[in-house]
């Protein structure tokens, strides 16, 4: 036996539930439990004084201790404003992040006994390019070697793809989780994962279907006890309700009816609440998943793709029964549910591993031709570039299933392709020919990443020091479009160097890699001169911001 | 829509306002930590993301000074129209407490307290309220549509309150219209009523976007198709999911865009809005209720105007009774009822209300018998109505409102040609009215001596006035008046004669003819004149002399007209010939505005304005007008020099801006290095005074010289300052290389003695280097530190 090969883990980090998964002896994706021997653990932190707390005790002194516990973080990626005073310290979402990757990893070194370094983490296909960048610094910052960002979806569907891969199929995954709805169209084919088309809205989850619970308590509240006070000025209050409303809307999934009450400033309410008035508070929430629905099967269309197999169901809230018949209804097919809870984390899980195996084959070919070769992530292309010879890749897989136990099928699956699509478009500032500023697309949302655009700028100025260029993400399909339709984020600036003449073309490339992080680099083109480029962008958390919270997190264990 | 005002959101002080950077900071920093906290409230949690988004908006006001500033005097205002908005809150609270005749003083002093006004201007909302009118139809309507239907009788109250026909009341109701309160059983009638947690999200949601009502929110009307608003949410949901940004204005929208689509799904959903778009008007009711029982306890009279509120909103009598205990009895309030009497006198006005609505039925039974004497009625009750009313005015008005609402009904036939002759003689009566009036008015202003306004008062008449007869009594005065004014003008020139100069006494003269050519002294008035050509000629004569040398040429020309018009002598032959003298100055004056003129054409190219200025020297080189071009020339010389320095402070500013913040424009023409401290002019000394070769010695003189940004304390950069800004990056900006004297000087000897300086180069391969002092540099002077 060789030595085992590293293991790379899989982490769902969700909005209000996060989990940890890897792939045992086996070749199966498992979930590990926490220390409190739950899959799943609530995305909440507590700063109980030198203490950090996170998952269900840090949910539960949300009641008690409102000021302390921080929920929702996901919903503040890529915030730059966002900011959590504790003391007199003053946190950022990526910092508050970290502390749950570092729960999650801390619960499975105790349960596995070996060392959590290596990682892939998801998020929302919907995330833009900050969000996703913000993810992986709190994945940096809780200390992990971040090996790659991957849309929860495309994690999904790895997962259900590793089920069957007996036929191909076009699967639409709709996931709806606790804070955002993704909805995306997926070709699932024997070696390959390929996404097609995704949309949604990042605001959009389980969440908004409690604050309906919330707001409707509100009411009873007042209408039963005269109080014209907006008691959720009251944090208590406020927390207590939240996490009723929570409860009620699981139960509501099971049953037709709850009792609820709601007590504030020594009043008590009690009420039964029914399922018929819980999907009337929030009809209009499942229309919107339906709509989003809709407009990515347009765009679907525009890419060839006219139908689909099947309609799998992902992330807790799709336990609604609203969800599936509504779904069911205007789609005129019955949705599965598909591991709703544990299928993305598991699926990164896969993704992981496979690129374990690749790291460790591509270790083991470049042994047997004597000369290193350059990680790569898709050791087919190398074969089909006639790089590696396939005998060679053969002998090599053969060796490490050998080697590690695992079967060759399963250690051959490491080739599976994954292909996926920008969910945003993005573009740069420029002028138009009256002279007003625009929005210039460069890359449209749903092309197939990775992309590179390149882009030539002329020097306005005999000795231009610097050129700035501001890159915006947007959600249209136009070319060109005012600037107020997007968003800026992240201006790039170019160091010329001195004595450069006016008119100069300077080409500028933009590139999108597979998890979607945006590269910029410059060339002066007259001497092919690489030009320095600065990239600047204040929502992500960064300089010296970024060392401090690393340092703050390196030695702090999380309860 | 307009933002929030960053003083008030940030609740700093605003008179005086806050200048104290730490104070500000601080209060972003706390606002900042408690928004944050708030982000995922159920209610509250989008207009917190709100306020997060403008956290940087927020800094770059409130951390400038001029920014803060105009923001300051935003706050202010913005309190002020905020005060507006509660008046209409304080009026109705003050039709309450008026109920009983008048308002006490602890009751002002209350309602000022709950209103945040003083009382005193409680007080005035109070003298304002006894004759202002605030019923309004559509209001009506919407209180009345909120328990679900309309019936017609109330459609024909409201209709007759405001002089319409009921068929344009029936328009704009957009719910059911039906007779009676349905039995809850009757089929057809299940209004399935908005869920008022939902109504609150979406009131909420609408704050956020700053809209009304969801209808405002799609930009249509409330009386829109159903069709068109399902295509406008349809619409609207598109238009927001190709929106890059989520901030919270995008996530209201898209939650209300949702709403829309269930709520626009049917006539029955929208129903259901629309009710309780109107029932949300019901809270107001419960405000007038909290007033009323300010004191714990409500008053027999108050109670009495609440019910009659409560009528008003759209409820029966015994409903608002009812609805009124009830919220007062929730409140822990006693509600004190009107005495028996009252109560008696209530139920015996319920009892006559259902004795009514008997006969009402009846009569329709017995519709043809007595629709006959129902008009009769009406009539006679008009007739009577009409007869009490002192005001013809008013007479007319009711009168008239009769004729158009029934003239288009033969039934009425000959009550309305009876009524229209009623009009007509009241229409005589008023025009005899109208002219006793003008007339007396006229005899006053005669007595008074005011004969301009008495002939304008009767000329104002006749114009107005179609009557024929009072219209020639009135211009029969009018000629009186007329003899009265030339009798008085002549009068009033004896004295101008006597005593004035000849100018004054030929001013009065030809005034008088002006304005009376045909009047009864004329005669004399121009043999005046004619005795006074001497007179005349010698004060012209004189004037012109001072006139001159002030070079007056128009009121030169002005006084040889005026004689030459009047005489035609010796004399005046002579003025002849100095008036062509004038004349000539003043074509070359307006050769010279027109020159001004079109050098202002050229804008800020100074350039052509100066050249247009030398080709007109050169083509006239004799021209009087040489001395003042020139001037023209040199200020405009002046402001090119100026038009340079500011084309090359913009652009600084420009490239400013790209060092990342490092340096900051802290006052005009003052750059702040971030980074140092220091604060550096905008322009080095090349910009200004790019002609004139600046040695050391005269940088020296230059720097202390200068006063920029209301700085005076400039003096020359050590070598390491200016090494500090044009060799670190990011560096100062730089338009071109140059190289700038520093302080640092020393003498040295070769060939006699030399004083020699570092200076330091803006761009390029050579970053230092010396130069001795006679050559010319460039100064870009510093102070601080």
């Amino acid at each position: 036996m060789g030595k085992p090969i590293k293991r790379i883990f899989g982490i769902d980090l969700g909005t209000t539930y996060s989990s940890i998964a890897y792939v045992d002896e086996f070749g199966k994706a498992v979930i590990i439990p926490n220390a409190e021997n739950e899959r799943v653990t609530p995305s909440v932190v507590f700063f109980d004084e030198g203490n950090i707390v996170v998952g269900e005790v840090a949910k539960e002194s949300a009641k008690l201790y409102p000021n302390e516990v921080v929920s929702f973080i996901k919903r503040s990626m890529g915030e730059p404003n966002f900011i959590f005073e504790y003391g007199t310290e003053r946190y950022r979402a990526e910092e508050i992040s970290a502390y749950v990757l570092k729960k999650l990893a801390q619960d499975a070194e105790l349960h596995l006994s070996e060392t959590v370094s290596d990682v892939v983490i998801t998020c929302p296909a919907y995330f833009g390019i900050n969000e996703r960048e913000a993810t992986r610094k709190a994945g940096e910052i809780a200390g992990f070697n971040v090996r790659q960002i991957i849309n929860e979806p495309t994690s999904a569907a790895i997962a259900y793809g590793s089920l069957d891969t007996s036929r191909n199929k076009v699967v639409l995954v709709y996931d709806l989780g606790g804070g955002t709805f993704d909805i995306t169209m997926i070709d699932i084919r024997k070696d390959s994962v390929e996404v097609i088309c995704t949309g949604g809205d990042h605001n959009l989850g389980g969440k908004d279907w409690d604050d309906r619970i919330v707001a409707y308590m509100v009411e009873k509240f007042q209408e039963e006890t005269g109080m014209q006070e907006d008691i959720l000025d009251d944090p208590d209050t406020w927390q207590d309700l939240q996490l009723s409303a929570e409860r009620s809307k699981k139960i509501l999934s099971q049953r037709p009816k709850t009792p609820i009450s709601i007590t504030h400033g020594g009043k008590r309410v009690k009420m039964l609440m029914d399922r018929d008035k819980f999907e009337e508070l929030t009809e209009d929430l499942v229309e919107r998943t339906v709509d989003f629905t809709r407009e990515m099967l347009d765009a679907a269309k525009e890419k060839g793709y006219t139908r689909f197999d099947e309609i799998i169901l992902v992330g807790g809230a799709t336990r609604m029964p609203q969800v599936t018949e509504r779904i069911s209804d205007a789609f005129g097919m019955t949705p599965k549910v598909f591991d709703p809870d544990e299928a993305v984390a598991k699926g990164a899980a896969i993704y992981g591993w496979k690129l374990a195996l690749n790291d460790d084959l591509i270790r083991r070919l470049s042994e047997k031709a004597k000369k290193p070769i350059e990680k790569v992530e898709n050791i087919s292309e190398m074969i089909d570039k006639k790089e590696i010879s396939a005998a060679d890749f053969k002998k090599a897989a053969m060796e490490l299933a050998e080697d590690t136990g695992y079967t060759l099928p399963s250690v051959e699956s490491a080739m599976l392709k994954v292909k996926n699509v920008t969910s945003k478009s993005f573009g740069i500032v420029a002028h138009n020919p009256k002279g007003d500023e625009i929005v210039f697309n460069l890359v449209m949302r749903n092309t197939t990443v990775p992309v590179r655009i390149k882009k030539n700028f002329y020097t306005a100025v005999e000795d231009q020091r610097t050129v700035l260029i501001r890159i915006m993400e947007s959600e249209t399909s136009k070319v060109e479009f005012p600037v107020e339709h997007a968003v800026e984020i992240k201006t790039a600036i170019l160091h010329l160097p001195t004595g450069l003449p006016s008119d100069l073309p300077i080409e500028i490339a933009f590139e999108i890699n597979e998890e979607g992080r945006l590269y910029i680099t410059a060339e002066e083109m007259s001497e092919s001169r690489k030009i320095d480029v600065v990239v600047d962008t204040a929502s992500v958390i960064g300089g010296e911001e970024f060392e401090k919270a690393k340092a703050r997190s390196q030695n702090l264990v999380v309860h | 829509m307009e933002r929030e005002n960053f003083f008030i959101l940030l609740d700093i002080s605003i008179d005086p306002p806050e200048s104290d950077l730490k104070v500000i900071n601080a209060a972003i920093s706390s606002k900042q930590a408690e928004w944050s906290r708030l982000r995922n409230h159920p209610t509250k949690g989008l207009t917190a993301q709100k306020y997060i988004n403008m956290l940087p908006e927020i800094r770059r006001v409130m951390l400038d000074l001029p920014l803060r500033a105009v923001e300051a005097e935003m706050a202010v205002v913005n309190r002020a129209e905020d005060r507006e908005g509660k008046v209409g809150e304080i009026d109705r609270h003050i039709d309450i407490l008026m109920g009983k005749g008048f308002v006490a003083k602890d009751e002002i002093v209350k309602l000022a307290e709950v209103h945040g006004f003083s009382a005193a201007e409680v007080q005035d909302r109070i003298n304002l309220r006894q004759d202002d009118k605030y019923a309004k139809v559509d209001q009506q309507i919407g209180l009345r549509m909120a328990k679900g239907y309309v019936t017609p009788d109330e459609i024909e109250k409201i209709a007759k309150r405001h002089s319409l026909k009921a068929e344009e009341v029936r328009k704009r109701v957009r719910c059911p219209i039906r007779k009676e309160k349905p039995a809850d059983d009757e089929q057809g009638f299940a209004l399935h009523e908005l869920d008022r947690s939902i109504e609150k999200a979406i009131r909420e949601n609408l704050k956020v976007v700053g809209k009304k009502s969801l209808y405002d929110f799609l930009g249509l009307p409330e009386s829109s198709d159903l069709k068109d608003l399902q295509t406008g949410s349809a619409r609207k949901k598109k238009e927001l999911s190709g929106m890059g940004r989520k901030d919270a204005q995008v996530t209201s929208g898209n939650i209300l865009a949702g709403q829309c689509m269930m709520i626009f799904k049917s006539d029955e959903t929208r129903n259901s809005y629309d009710v309780s778009l109107a029932k949300s008007r019901l809270a107001e009711l419960d405000s007038d209720i909290d007033i009323a029982g300010m004191s714990g306890k409500v008053r027999p009279e108050y109670f009495l105007i609440l019910v009659e509120k409560a009528v008003e909103f759209g409820m029966d009598g015994d409903e608002a009774e009812t609805y009124i205990k009830n919220y007062c009895r929730q409140k822990g309030w006693g509600v004190e009822l009107p005495p028996e009497k009252k109560r008696l006198y209530l139920i015996i006005a319920g009892a006559a209300t259902v004795i009514c609505l008997l006969l009402v039925i009846l009569s329709i039974t017995f519709y043809s018998l007595n629709k006959r004497h129902e008009r009769e009625a009406e009539y006679k009750d008009l007739v009577s109505t009409v007869e009490a009313q002192k005001s013809i005015l008013i007479k007319k008005g009711l009168l008239a409102d009769y004729v158009r609402t029934h003239s288009d009904n033969n039934d009425f036939k000959e009550y309305v040609a009876d009524v229209s002759r009623r009009i007509s003689e009241l229409e005589k009566q008023l025009a005899e009215n109208v002219f006793n009036a003008a007339m007396t008015e006229v005899s006053d202003h005669i007595t008074a001596g005011r004969y301009e306004e008495a002939l304008n008062a009767a000329l104002d008449y006749q114009k107005r006035s179609s009557n024929k007869a009072f219209s020639a009594k009135m211009e029969k005065k009018a000629g009186e008046i007329k003899v009265l004014i030339e009798k008085r003008d002549y009068e009033s020139l004896s004295p101008v004669l006597l005593s004035g100069a000849a100018d004054e006494k030929i001013a009065a003269l030809t005034g008088y003819l002006e304005k009376h050519p045909k009047g009864k002294h004329v005669k004399e008035v121009r043999a005046a004149i004619a005795s006074l050509t001497g007179e005349f000629y010698i004060f012209i004569d004189n004037r012109l002399k001072t006139l001159e040398s002030e070079k007056n040429w128009e009121e030169c020309a002005r006084l040889c007209n005026a004689y030459i018009h009047l005489y035609d002598n010796a004399h005046s032959d002579q003025l002849k010939a100095r008036l062509a003298g004038y004349s000539e100055h003043i074509r070359q004056n307006t050769i010279f505005d027109a020159l001004v003129e079109k050098a202002g054409r050229f804008g800020t190219d100074y350039g052509g304005a100066v050249k247009m200025y030398e080709d007109y020297s050169s083509a006239y080189p004799d021209s009087i007008l040489a001395d003042r071009i020139r001037v023209e020339v040199d200020k405009l010389k002046v402001l090119q020099q100026k038009g340079i320095v500011d084309q090359s402070a913009d652009r600084m500013r420009a490239m400013l801006a790209k060092t990342g913040g490092r340096f900051v424009e802290q006052a005009p023409g003052v750059v702040e290095d971030t980074r140092t401290g220091l604060m550096w002019t905008l322009l080095d000394s090349d910009v200004e005074k790019s002609d004139t070769c600046l040695t050391y010695d005269l940088a020296e003189a230059y720097v202390k010289g200068l006063s920029i940004g209301g700085f005076t304390d400039w003096r020359l950069p050590s070598p390491a300052e200016l090494v500090g800004i044009y060799q670190k990056e990011p560096v100062f900006p730089a338009e071109k290389e140059k190289w700038y004297w520093s302080s640092k000087n020393y003498t040295s000897y070769s060939d006699g003695w030399h004083k020699i300086v570092e200076v330091i180069y803006s761009v390029g391969s050579v970053p230092r280097e010396r130069r001795e002092s006679v050559e010319c540099g460039v100064v870009r002077a510093v102070r601080g530190k």
